[in-house]
C-alpha cells in the first residue's frame, strides 16, 4: 500500500500537544477558495516552480521530454501547465532548486520508520503524530494502518479532517485515533458548496454520528474567512449548531492568514482571495464574542 | 528601608547605561609596572619577577570605583579597558598603535600619550623577550611556513596569551582561606625547608611567589577600601551608604576569609580582577557558583537578607564581569571575537550522590541573566533529569530572553567526559564547563583547552588539490596523488585522511613546543595558587603542580564541512556516477564557476544534521579516527592530548582559507561552526539536528563538542514555548549530546540591528560557545550568524 504525501513536517506546533511530526497527505475532495495548502489538493505530484530562485540557466527546458518549458537565453524560462506531464524529471536539473516536486509516494513501512525517528520527543513532550492534507481520509486505510502501528508503540495520534469521506471510513479512524480535529466551513449547504465545491450535508450527517458513537476527543475548526463565512449571522447560526452537538471539546477558531498564496504562484494558479485582508484583533474579537454567545455549551479558543 | 525590585532594577539599569558608555580601551599602568619591576629584578627567577610585577600593578594601579556600584575593581584603569601585557603582545602592539582604535573587528581606544609611552618605555624593553619572539627563533621551518599561511592551523591562543581556561578553587581553598590563608600556607611549607635538596630550590620560588601574590591582592583589596573612604565624603547619604559596605566587605577581605555573601561574591570577583592582571586570557571561569556561594547565602538569608539584596548583589557581579577583556590583534580577533572573556558559570547538575543539586541560588542565579543580559559572564547549566521541572522551566524564560544564554550541558556527558580523561569518579561530579564548552574538574585541573585550531575542511581542500593551498598557492598539505586518479570514494578519504594526519601532527607539534615555551618563559604564579596541588606540591601549573594534569585540547574547525564533503563524493560521484572526480576536482578550482549543475547535485547529497545515517555515519568514522588520533599525541605532562570541536568564531576566518569543497561550499565561506550543521543544510529541523548530534560519541570528543540551534521567537514565545524548550531539552539529555544553545531572533531584527547599530547595542546573539554583542561584530560575522538557518514553522 502506498500514499502521496506532500510534507512530513517535524517539530510541528499545531494540532495537537506536543512535539509533533505532521503528515500532509495529499488529494482532497474539497477546493476551498482559500486554501492555504493548495500544494496538497490534487491526488497526484505536481511541479511547483518557485520563480525567484531560477537562475535562469536553462538546463530544465533541454530535459524536458514535453517541451513543456520554453527558455530564451538570459530569460527565466515559462512553464507550459498544459504540456507539463509532472514526470519531474527537469527538478534534478534545477540548478537553482526552483523546480520541485510537491507529492512523494511513501509505503507505509517508509512513513513509519520516519514517524518513529522522533519517538523520544514525543515521549518527552506528551506528543505525537497528526495526520493532515490534504484530506487524510483519501487514504483511510493507510492512515488505519499507521495508527495501529503508533498505538502499538504508545505513540500519541491525532488528525485533521474535514469529514467529507464515507462514514465508515471516518469511523474507523477516528475510532482509533487519539484525538480529530473536524473543520466545519460552513453551516448552509449551497454556501458551503459554493465556497468548497461541495455541499456540507454529509460532512454535518458523519459529525453528529460520530459524536455519539465514538469515544475520541473531538475539536470543531472553523477557518474564518472575510466575507465568506464570517457575517453576524452565519456566525449565530454555527455557534448554535455546534452547541447542540454533543461531547464537543471546544470550538477553534483559524483566523485567515495568505501565507499559502505563495504556493498557489508555484503551482502557476491564481490566488482567489488575492483582495481579502486578514480580520484586524479587534474585528476578530467581536466574531469570536457572537459564536460564544451562541455556543455556550461549548469553549471557543481562538489564536490570533 | 526594604530593597524593592524596582529600586534593585534602577541601579541594575544606571550600571548596564553606564558600561555602554565605555568603549573599550588601552591600559599600559600594567605594563609600565611590569617593565619598572623586571628592569629592577633582572637576574631573579621568572617566577618571582611575575609575581613581583603583579603586586606592583596592585599596589599603583588606578583604584576606580564607579557610582552606582557595589562590587568593585578592574585589571586596568577603568572599565572595560585591555590590562596589556607586554611580555605576551609586544610584537603586535607596536604594529597597530595607529590601527587598533579603527579595525573592524573589537577595536580599542587608546591616547597619542599611551602610544608614545608604549613606543618610548614599554616596547625597547620587551623586545626579543616575548612568548612570539621565542616562538619564531626556536620554530622549525616546516611549522612557521604552515601556521604562517594562516587558517590552516592557527595557535596564536597560547603564544599570545597565558593559559586561563580555569576555574579557581573557591570552595576549598580561596574562600575558606582568603588570600591571607593562602600565604600563611605557603609560609608553613617554607619553614625548615632543605635547601640541600635540589628540587626544594624551585618550590621555595614558588611558595615566594605565592607570598607575593597573596600580599598583591591583599593590598587591592584594602586600596578599593581606601578609596571607598575617600569618595564618601563627596555623595549623598544613599551612596554613602554603599561605599561604607563596599569599604567594609573590601577591608575585611584584605585579612580574612570572607563571612558574608557579599564579601564572598567580591572575593570571587577579585579573584578574577587578579587572573586578568597576571595574563591576558580566555576561560576564566567561576564554574559551580551556586554550589559554592550557597552556605553564604543561606547563613544571610537565616539573618534577615531578602531576596532581593542578593539579587542586587549577583547583577552588581554580572556587570562586573562584563567589564573584564579577553584582549588580541587585529588578525586573531577575528577567532575570538565580541569581546568577550569566556568567564563560565555553570548552575545546577548533580551532588556527589547523584542526587539534583539546585539550590536556591541556582534560580536566582538564573533570574539576574534575565535581569542584566550582558555579554558575560557566560551562564551555562550542567543538566540531568534529575533536575526539578521547575529548574527547567527557569531555563527556558533565560533561553527566551534570545541573549544565547545558558549553554546547555548534560550533566552525564560531562561526567563521563572528566573520568574518560582519567579523573576519579567519586570526584567527577564537580566537573564545570569553562571557556566555551570544555569540561574540567572545577579547581583541581590545569587543562590547556584551547589551544588554537586546525582546519578539517583544509584536510578535504589538500586531497583535492595534491596538497595544494590554493588561496596561497603555496604546497601546504602532502601529496596524496591527483584526484582525477581516484577510483573510489575509499581512495579519496585515505587521501583525504591522509591529509589530516599530516595537520595534525604538525599542530600537535607547534602545541608541543607552545607549551615547551610557556613551561620556560611563562610560570603564573596566581592562576597556580588558586589551583588544588600547586601550593601543596610548591610547583607552578605548567611544571605538572595540578591535582589532575589533561591535555592539550586539539580543536577542529569545519566538522560539517569535513563530513558533508565526503558524503558528496559518495554519493554523487562513485554512488550515482553523475560526475567524475576529474571535473569535482576542476569544479573546486574554478569555485563553481560554470559548474552549476554539478554544485546543484552536491548540495543535494546527504547533508550532516538531517538523521540521515548515509551522511552522519561519517561523523562517526571522523569521531573514531580523531579520537584515536590525537589521543596518541603526548603534551609537555606526558598527558594524552583531547580531541574538540568547537570553533570559538574561528570557523569564519578559518573558512577564509578553504578553497571550495565538494559539500558544495564555496570557497572563502565561513566553515560550519562546531558540530553545528553546515549553514542553511539542515533541512529537516531541530528534532534531526539533535538525532544527528546523538550519534557522535560526545564523551570521547573530552575536548568538547559544540552545538548551536537557530530559533525564531514564534517557537519558544509563552507557556507553550517553555514547555516546548523543556521537552525537548529532556531529548537532548536522552541523546547525550552534550552541548547545546538557542540563538532566539528573527533575520528582520538582525538586519534592522546592522542598519541602525546604535540603536541595538545591547542586542546580543550567539556566536559559537558563547554570546556578543551583535552590533560590535565584524560585517562578515554578522552575516555567518544570519546565514544559519531559523528554524520556523
Amino acid at each position: 500500500m502506498k500514499a502521496l504525501i506532500e510534507n512530513i513536517q517535524h517539530f510541528s506546533l499545531h494540532d495537537g500537544p506536543g512535539t509533533r511530526t505532521t503528515l500532509f497527505f495529499k488529494g482532497c475532495p474539497l477546493k476551498c477558495v482559500w486554501c492555504s495548502n493548495p500544494t496538497t489538493q490534487s491526488f497526484e505530484a505536481e511541479l511547483l516552480f518557485k520563480m525567484d530562485q531560477c537562475l535562469a540557466c536553462g538546463t530544465c527546458a533541454a530535459k524536458c521530454p514535453q517541451n513543456a518549458l520554453d527558455f530564451t537565453e538570459g530569460q527565466k524560462p515559462t512553464l507550459n501547465r498544459d504540456l507539463c506531464k509532472n514526470c519531474g524529471l527537469c527538478v534534478s536539473t534545477c540548478t537553482g532548486r526552483a523546480l520541485v516536486m510537491a507529492g512523494k509516494s511513501y509505503t507505509v513501512d517508509e512513513a513509519f520508520k520516519i514517524i518513529k525517528k522522533d519517538i523520544l520527543f514525543y515521549q518527552n513532550s506528551n506528543g505525537g503524530v497528526t495526520f493532515s492534507g490534504g484530506e487524510m481520509l483519501s487514504h483511510h486505510e493507510f492512515v488505519l494502518d499507521l495508527i495501529k502501528r503508533c498505538q502499538a508503540l504508545n505513540i500519541h495520534t491525532a488528525a485533521e479532517s474535514s469529514g467529507f469521506a464515507p462514514y465508515k471510513n471516518l469511523f474507523a479512524v477516528a475510532s482509533n485515533l487519539n484525538m480529530l480535529f473536524f473543520d466545519i466551513k460552513h453551516i448552509d449547504p449551497i454556501e458551503h458548496k459554493k465556497i468548497t465545491g461541495q455541499d456540507n450535508i454529509l460532512i454535518l450527517d458523519n459529525l453528529q454520528r460520530l459524536v455519539k458513537e465514538v469515544n475520541t476527543p473531538i475539536h470543531i475548526r472553523l477557518p474564518l474567512i472575510p466575507g465568506y463565512n464570517d457575517d453576524a449571522e452565519h456566525l449565530a447560526q454555527y455557534g448554535t449548531f455546534i452547541s447542540s452537538l454533543v461531547g464537543i471539546v471546544d470550538l477553534e477558531v483559524l483566523p485567515y492568514h495568505r501565507l499559502g498564496s505563495t504556493k498557489y504562484t508555484m503551482l502557476g494558479k491564481k490566488y482567489a482571495l488575492e483582495n481579502i485582508k486578514p480580520q484586524t484583533s479587534e474585528e476578530l474579537k467581536t466574531k469570536v464574542e457572537i459564536l460564544r454567545e451562541h455556543a455556550q455549551n461549548v469553549k471557543v479558543l481562538c489564536t490570533g | 528601608m526594604k530593597l524593592t525590585k524596582e529600586m534593585r532594577m534602577d541601579r541594575i539599569m544606571r550600571l548596564k547605561n553606564q558600561f555602554f558608555t565605555h568603549p573599550p580601551s588601552v591600559c599600559i599602568e600594567g605594563a609600565i609596572a611590569k617593565t619598572a619591576i623586571f628592569k629592577e629584578t633582572e637576574g631573579e627567577v621568572m617566577i618571582i619577577r611575575r609575581a613581583k610585577a603583579f603586586k606592583k600593578h596592585c599596589e599603583a594601579k588606578t583604584i576606580n570605583i564607579q557610582e552606582g556600584e557595589l562590587i568593585v575593581g578592574n585589571a586596568g584603569a577603568v572599565a572595560r579597558s585591555i590590562h596589556v601585557c607586554p611580555e605576551l603582545s609586544n610584537n603586535w602592539i607596536i604594529n597597530e598603535l595607529d590601527t587598533m582604535s579603527t579595525r573592524s573587528q573589537d577595536p580599542y581606544q587608546i591616547t597619542e600619550e599611551q602610544k608614545k609611552q608604549y613606543r618610548d618605555t614599554i616596547y625597547p624593553y620587551w623586545k626579543g623577550k616575548t612568548l612570539r619572539d621565542h616562538w619564531n627563533a626556536t620554530a622549525p621551518k616546516e611549522i612557521l611556513d604552515i601556521v604562517n599561511i594562516g587558517g590552516v592551523i592557527d595557535n596564536d591562543v597560547k603564544l599570545e596569551c597565558t593559559p586561563g581556561d580555569m576555574v579557581p578553587a573557591f570552595p576549598k581553598l580561596i574562600l575558606p582561606l582568603g588570600f591571607l590563608g593562602l600565604k600563611k600556607l605557603a609560609e608553613e611549607n617554607l619553614e625548615n625547608l632543605d635547601l640541600n635538596i635540589i628540587e626544594n630550590l624551585e618550590k621555595r620560588d614558588f611558595w615566594q611567589s605565592v607570598i607575593i601574590s597573596s600580599e598583591g591582592f591583599s593590598v587591592l583589596c584594602e586600596r578599593h577600601a581606601q578609596e571607598a573612604k575617600k569618595l564618601m565624603k563627596t555623595v549623598d547619604k544613599a551612596r554613602k551608604e554603599d561605599l561604607q559596605r563596599i569599604a567594609d566587605t573590601c577591608e575585611f577581605i584584605a585579612h580574612n576569609p570572607p563571612k558574608t555573601f557579599h564579601q564572598a561574591v567580591q572575593m570571587v570577583y577579585f579573584v578574577f580582577v587578579g587572573l586578568f592582571i597576571e595574563g591576558n586570557a580566555g576561560g576564566y571561569s567561576p564554574g559551580l557558583l551556586d554550589q559554592y556561594l550557597m552556605p553564604f547565602y543561606a547563613a544571610d538569608v537565616e539573618s534577615g537578607m531578602h531576596e532581593e539584596e542578593a539579587l542586587e548583589i549577583i547583577e552588581s557581579l554580572y556587570v562586573k564581569f562584563g567589564e573584564q577583556i579577553w584582549y588580541w590583534n587585529a588578525g586573531a580577533a577575528k577567532h575570538y571575537s565580541g569581546f568577550c572573556a569566556f568567564q563560565n558559570i555553570a548552575l545546577g547538575g548533580l551532588d556527589k550522590h547523584g542526587n539534583d543539586a539546585v539550590n536556591p541560588l541556582s534560580y536566582l542565579l538564573l533570574q539576574a541573566a534575565i535581569d542584566v543580559q550582558m555579554v558575560q559572564p557566560s551562564m551555562s547549566v550542567r543538566l540531568s533529569k534529575k533536575n526539578p521541572e521547575e529548574f527547567f522551566l527557569k531555563i527556558t524564560e533565560l533561553i527566551q530572553t534570545g541573549s544565547g544564554f545558558p549553554a546547555i550541558f548534560s550533566d552525564e556527558v560531562g561526567y563521563k567526559m572528566l573520568m574518560k580523561k582519567g579523573i576519579p569518579a567519586h570526584i567527577a561530579h564537580e566537573w564545570a564547563p569553562i571557556g566555551c564548552v570544555e569540561a574540567q574538574l572545577a579547581g583541581r585541573h590545569f587543562q590547556w583547552s584551547s589551544a588554537g585550531h586546525f582546519n578539517l575542511g583544509s584536510a578535504v581542500e589538500f586531497a583535492m588539490t595534491n596538497g595544494l593551498h590554493l588561496k596561497s598557492g603555496k604546497q601546504v598539505g602532502i601529496k596524496t596523488g591527483d584526484p582525477a586518479t581516484f577510483t573510489s570514494a575509499e581512495e579519496f578519504e585515505q587521501a583525504v585522511y591522509k591529509q589530516l594526519e599530516h595537520l595534525l601532527k604538525k599542530f600537535s607539534t607547534s602545541q608541543n613546543i607552545l607549551e615547551q615555551l610557556q613551561y620556560s618563559h611563562l610560570p603564573t604564579p596566581v592562576a597556580a595558587m588558586f589551583t588544588m596541588g600547586c601550593i601543596d606540591k610548591g610547583m607552578d601549573l605548567s611544571h605538572g603542580g595540578a591535582e589532575f594534569n589533561t591535555g592539550p585540547g586539539m580543536n577542529g574547525n569545519g566538522v560539517a564541512d569535513f563530513v558533508d564533503s565526503i558524503a558528496a563524493v559518495r554519493h554523487v560521484i562513485f554512488h550515482e556516477k553523475s560526475s567524475s572526480m576529474a571535473e569535482l576536482a576542476k569544479a573546486i578550482h574554478a569555485d563553481f564557476k560554470g559548474f552549476d549543475l554539478l554544485q546543484h547535485k552536491l548540495i543535494e547529497a546527504p547533508k550532516w544534521g538531517n538523521d540521515d545515517d548515509r551522511a552522519d555515519i561519517i561523523v562517526s568514522e571522523l569521531s573514531e579516527y580523531l579520537g584515536k588520533t590525537i589521543g596518541e599525541y603526548r603534551g609537555k605532562l606526558n598527558n594524552a592530548k583531547l580531541p574538540a570541536l568547537y570553533p570559538v568564531s574561528s570557523n569564519v576566518p578559518q573558512g577564509m582559507s578553504v578553497a571550495a569543497l565538494p559539500s558544495g561550499r564555496h570557497a572563502f565561506k565561513p566553515l560550519a561552526d562546531g558540530c553545528s550543521p553546515s549553514q542553511g543544510r539542515d533541512i529537516v529541523g531541530p528534532t534531526a539536528i539533535l538525532q544527528s548530534l546523538g550519534k557522535m560519541p560526545h564523551e570521547c570528543i573530552d575536548g568538547g563538542t559544540l552545538l548551536n540551534i537557530k530559533l525564531t521567537p514564534a517557537l519558544v514565545e509563552g507557556m507553550e514555548g517553555k514547555a516546548r524548550l523543556s521537552s525537548f531539552l529532556k531529548t537532548f539529555l536522552d541523546l547525550n549530546v552534550f552541548h547545546v544553545q538557542f540563538n532566539v531572533v528573527n533575520h528582520e531584527i538582525l538586519r534592522c540591528a546592522q542598519k541602525r547599530p546604535e540603536d541595538y547595542k545591547s542586542l546580543l546573539v550567539r556566536v559559537a560557545g558563547y554570546s556578543a554583542y551583535f552590533v560590535e561584530l565584524s560585517t562578515d560575522i554578522q552575516e555567518d550568524i544570519l546565514s544559519r538557518t531559523p528554524h520556523t514553522i
